[in-house]
C-alpha cells in the first residue's frame, strides 16, 4: 500500500478543519471580556496594595525560617540524621506564591512516561540467567514494573484498551505446559494498567484511572490464583511518575497538577484552594482499608529552597504484606521526570524552566537544565536528601547511576548546531566533585550506561561515536576510547564484563534509516572499543519497542539469545504482522541470526514482551501468547484472551 | 511592524495593535483548541478565553518576539481543562462510535476518522508537527514535556495511525 503521502495526510487533516464564521466574533468577544476584566483589575489596585504588604511579611518570616530551619535542633530530630530538614508549606497563600507558574500559564502535567532501567553490574544481575524470565531491571534487587511477569509457572500479562476505554484486564495464563497454555483468572478492572508487579503472594496493579483522573493500586492476594483477593485498593490524586518494588515496599511517586480541576471536585470539597482567580487543588489519597479520602494537609507539602518545582510530587512508601504499617509520605512541590533507584536512594529528576521561565528569557531554546530530587528509602522511611541541579537535559533513567556514594548524570545541552553532551560527578549531597563538558558538539544523547567506573555514551548525529569515560578519579572523568560507526544504539545492555550489546537503529553514511540493528561492543580495552560482531535486520518498515523501552529487550544468557521484539509496518490492519528477531552468540560473542518468530499481533500490538520458562519461548502481546521450544523454535501452541 | 513592536504598543493600551497580533493566528488557535476538545462550540470558547487572558496579562510577557508560543500556550492549558471536563462524556461517545472505528476504503485507512479518535496528547503532538512545522524539541518546549516522551507519543501516534514512522521521528 502507498505511504508516500503520509505527512501530507496528517497536514490536511489539520487543515481541513473546518474555521467556523464565528471565530472572528469569538475573539472580539474574548477581546471585550478582556478589557472589562481589566477595568475591575484596576478598580481593585487598592486592596491589592493591602494584600501585597501581608505576603511581604510572610515571605520574610520565611526568609527566617529557612536560616533557623538547619541548625534548629528541635526542628530537625524528627528527620534524626539523616539529610535536611526541608521547610513545610506554612498556608494557602504560601502555596500560591510558591508554585512558580501562573494558572495562565500553568503547564500541562510533567509526568514522564519515560521507561528507565539498567542492570547495574553486570557480573551480579541474574538478569537473563534463571529459570524463567525476570523483568530487565536498572538496577539489582530493585523491581521494576512492566506489562508481563512470571514467575515460571504463570504467565501475568496485561489487556489494555487502546481505543480509549477505561477497562482494562489482567490476564493469569498457566504456561508452563507451552502446549496447554490455559487461562487460569481474568481480572478487570477500571482504568489503563502501567505496571504490574508479583511477589510469592501478592499481585500488584497500577493503574491510571480515567474517570478519577488519579492513579490506582490494587493488592491482590494470589495465594489461591482461581479466587484472587482484592485486598487494599489505593487511589492517588495525579498521574502515576514512576514505581520500584524494593522487597516488600512499594515506593510510587505520583505527580499532581495543582491547577487541574479534576471533574468530580466540587467546589465545597475540602482540599481545594481559591484565590485571586486561581484554583489549586491538594493531592488526595483513598484507602480502601478505612474507606476513607483523605486531602493532603497544607502543611505537611515540603519544598527544597533551591529547587521549587511547578508540581506537588507524592512520594509514597506501601508496605504490601504488612497493612497495619502505616504509609510513608513525602508530599513536595517538585516537579518529575525521569526516576532512578537503587534500594537506598531515590532520585527523581525534572527538566528547569517553566513555560513562565521561557516567555520572560531570551530563547526558546533556553532549554531546562535538570534538577535532581534525592530521597532516602532506607528501610521503607523516605527522608529528603538532597537537591541538586546540572546543566542540559536528561535522555532517561539510564542517564544516571549511583556508585560508592556518587551519583553520576549525562545530559545534553542545547539542540541541534549547538548542542553539546556533559556528565557530572556529584557527591551524596549532590554537590559537584567533577565534570566532563562539551563533549560530542552538535549531536546529542542516544543512550547512556553506567558500570562500575566506567561510562558509556551514545552520541549520534551521522556517524555513532561510542564513548568510553574513565570515572575512577570523581573529580577527573576523562574519555579513554571513541568509536565512530553508522547508526547509533539507543539502548546498551552489559553481556560480560568485557562486552556490551547496543540495540538500535542502522543508517548509511548519509544518516538514513536503514532498519534495526544489534551490536556487541568489545570494552575490554577502554582505549579502544571495537564493533565486535553486527547485526541489521527488519528494513525501513519495521519498529521496534526496545528503541526506547528496555523492558522489551530480551536476553537469556543461558542460551545466548538476544531477542528483539518488532512490528512490521507494511501491513496495516486487524492482521499486522509482529516479529520476534532472535540472534545467537558464540562464546566469542560473535553474533549470527537465530531465527524468526511472526505471528498476529493485532491492531494496537507493539508492546510486546518475550519472556521464557525453562526452555520454551512466550511470545506475550496484548491479544494473546504464543509459544515456541527455545532450541528448535518449533510453535508449540497459543491462546488468545 | 513586527510582533514585538506590536506587542509594545498593545502593552500600552493600544488595542488595534493586539488585534493584529491576534488576527494572523486565530485560525491556528482554533485548530490548536478543536484538537483538544473535538467540538465547535468548546474551541471558540476557548479561543474566546484565550484571547481575554491574553489581553489581560500580555503586560506581564517580558520576551515579546514569543507572543505567539505564549497565547498558544495559553489555549492549551484552557484545552486540557476543558478536555479533563468533558472526559467523561466524551469516552461515552468513543464507545458508541466503536464499530466504525476505523474503516478500510480502498485499502486506505480512514485516517480523518483515526485522527479523530486519537488521544488529544498525540493529537496536538500530530498538529504540531505536521500542520505548524514545528521541530520536536520545539513541541517539547511549547508543551514542556521530556523529548524522549515526545519521541515515544509521537511514535505512538503515528503507530496508531498505521502510518510510516521512522524517518519522522527522528531528527
Amino acid at each position: 500500500m502507498k505511504k508516500e503521502n503520509n505527512k501530507n495526510d496528517i497536514e490536511d487533516y489539520y487543515k481541513n478543519i473546518e474555521i467556523p464564521k464565528e471565530l472572528s466574533s469569538a475573539v472580539k468577544r474574548g477581546i471585550e471580556k478582556g478589557k472589562k476584566e481589566k477595568r475591575n483589575i484596576y478598580f481593585n489596585k487598592g486592596l491589592k496594595i493591602a494584600c501585597s504588604f501581608l505576603i511581604v511579611v510572610t515571605l520574610g518570616m520565611l526568609l527566617n525560617n529557612l536560616k533557623l530551619g538547619v541548625g534548629d535542633i528541635d526542628q530537625s530530630v524528627e528527620k534524626a540524621s539523616i539529610g535536611l530538614e526541608l521547610p513545610k508549606i506554612k498556608d494557602d497563600k504560601e502555596l500560591l506564591k510558591l508554585i512558580v507558574s501562573s494558572q495562565d500559564i500553568k503547564k500541562e502535567s510533567s509526568t514522564n512516561n519515560e521507561i528507565t532501567g539498567s542492570s547495574n553490574d553486570a557480573g551480579k544481575s541474574d538478569y537473563g540467567a534463571a529459570d524463567y524470565s525476570k523483568t530487565n531491571n536498572q538496577v539489582e534487587n530493585v523491581e521494576e514494573g512492566d506489562r508481563v511477569k512470571t514467575d515460571g509457572k504463570y504467565i501475568y500479562t496485561v489487556k489494555n484498551d487502546y481505543k480509549g476505554g477505561n477497562v482494562s484486564e489482567v490476564i493469569i495464563v498457566k504456561g508452563d505446559d507451552p502446549t496447554n497454555m490455559k487461562i487460569e483468572t481474568k481480572i478487570t478492572l477500571e482504568g489503563f494498567i502501567q505496571d504490574i508487579y508479583i511477589t510469592t503472594n501478592k499481585l500488584l496493579v497500577i493503574s491510571q484511572n480515567n474517570n478519577s483522573l488519579g492513579t490506582d493500586l490494587s493488592i491482590y492476594n494470589k495465594e489461591d490464583i482461581e479466587n484472587l483477593k482484592l485486598e487494599r485498593k489505593l487511589n492517588y490524586s495525579g498521574q502515576i511518575v514512576n514505581s520500584r518494588l524494593i522487597s516488600n515496599k512499594l515506593i510510587m511517586i505520583t505527580n499532581n497538577n495543582p491547577f487541574s480541576i479534576y471533574p468530580m471536585m466540587e467546589d465545597s470539597k475540602s482540599g481545594v484552594i481559591k484565590d485571586n482567580g486561581k484554583t489549586i487543588s491538594l493531592p488526595r489519597y483513598y484507602d480502601s482499608l478505612n474507606d476513607k479520602e483523605e486531602v493532603t494537609n497544607i502543611k505537611d507539602i515540603s519544598y527544597f529552597p533551591d529547587t521549587k518545582g511547578e508540581s506537588i510530587i507524592n512520594i509514597a512508601s506501601i508496605d504490601i504484606n504488612n497493612y497495619n504499617e502505616k504509609i510513608k509520605t513525602e508530599t513536595v512541590l517538585a516537579s518529575a521526570g525521569s526516576v532512578y533507584s537503587t534500594a537506598d536512594n531515590i532520585y527523581i529528576t525534572a527538566s528547569k524552566g517553566s513555560f513562565s521561565d521561557f516567555a520572560t528569557k531570551n530563547t526558546i531554546f533556553s532549554d531546562g537544565d535538570t534538577l535532581i530530587y534525592k530521597y532516602s528509602i532506607k528501610n521503607g522511611e523516605i527522608n529528603p536528601v538532597a537537591s541538586g541541579e546540572v546543566k542540559g537535559r536528561l535522555l532517561n533513567q539510564f542517564s544516571m547511576d549511583e556508585n560508592n556514594n556518587t551519583f553520576r548524570i549525562a545530559t545534553t545541552k542545547g539542540f541541534s548546531e549547538g548542542s553539546t553532551n556533559n556528565l557530572y560527578i556529584l557527591d551524596e549531597n549532590l554537590k559537584e566533585l567533577g565534570k566532563l563538558e562539551g563533549l560530542a558538539p552538535r549531536e546529542r544523547i542516544y543512550s547512556v550506561r553506567f558500570l562500575g567506573d566506567t561510562a558509556y555514551m551514545v552520541t549520534f548525529k551521522q556517524v555513532d561515536p561510542l564513548f568510553v569515560i574513565d570515572l575512577r578519579d570523581s573529580k577527573n572523568p576523562k574519555v579513554t576510547g571513541e568509536l565512530k560507526i553508522p547508526g547509533f544504539s539507543n539502548y546498551l545492555h552489559p553481556l560480560d564484563g568485557e562486552n556490551l550489546i547496543g540495540f538500535g537503529e542502522d543508517r548509511d553514511e548519509e544518516g538514513r534509516y536503514r532498519g534495526l540493528k544489534l551490536s556487541i561492543f568489545d570494552v575490554k580495552d577502554g582505549t579502544s572499543p571495537k564493533e565486535k560482531s553486527t547485526l541489521a535486520f527488519g528494513g525501513n518498515k519495521t519498529h521496534s519497542e526496545v528503541n526506547y523501552n528496555h523492558k522489551a529487550f530480551f536476553l537469556n544468557k543461558e542460551k545466548s539469545i538476544i531477542g528483539i521484539p518488532m512490528v512490521n509496518f507494511t501491513d496495516y490492519g486487524e492482521n499486522r504482522e509482529g516479529i520476534v528477531y532472535l540472534a545467537k552468540y558464540s562464546e566469542d560473542r560473535v553474533m549470527s541470526k537465530f531465527g524468526e518468530l511472526k505471528f498476529n499481533t493485532g491492531y494496537y500490538g507493539y508492546e510486546n514482551r518475550i519472556i521464557y520458562i525453562k526452555n520454551n519461548l512466550y511470545v506475550v502481546t496484548n491479544e494473546g501468547i504464543f509459544s515456541y521450544n527455545i532450541d528448535s523454535l518449533e510453535s508449540l501452541g497459543k491462546i488468545e484472551y | 511592524m513586527d510582533t514585538s513592536q506590536l506587542v509594545r504598543k498593545a502593552k500600552g493600551g493600544d488595542d488595534k495593535a493586539f488585534s493584529k497580533l491576534i488576527e494572523p493566528i486565530q485560525e491556528k488557535l482554533y485548530v490548536t483548541a478543536y484538537s483538544y476538545v473535538g467540538n465547535r462550540e468548546d474551541a471558540l470558547d476557548i479561543v474566546s478565553e484565550g484571547v481575554c487572558r491574553a489581553y489581560t496579562s500580555i503586560k506581564k510577557l517580558k520576551n515579546e518576539a514569543l507572543f505567539n508560543t505564549w497565547i498558544t500556550r495559553i489555549v492549551i492549558n484552557l484545552s486540557i481543562d476543558v478536555y479533563n471536563k468533558n472526559k467523561k462524556k466524551a469516552q461515552i461517545v468513543y464507545e458508541e462510535n466503536d464499530q466504525g472505528y476505523i474503516e478500510e476504503h480502498d485499502e486506505r485507512i480512514d485516517l480523518n476518522k483515526a485522527i479523530e479518535a486519537l488521544d488529544p496528547k498525540y493529537k496536538i503532538i500530530l498538529q504540531m508537527k505536521y500542520y505548524e512545522g514545528l521541530t520536536l524539541a520545539e513541541i517539547a518546549k511549547i508543551l514542556e514535556i521530556p523529548l524522549g516522551t515526545i519521541k515515544s507519543s509521537l511514535n505512538k501516534a503515528l503507530n496508531i495511525l498505521r502510518l510510516e514512522l521512522k524517518e519522522e521521528v527522528l531528527e
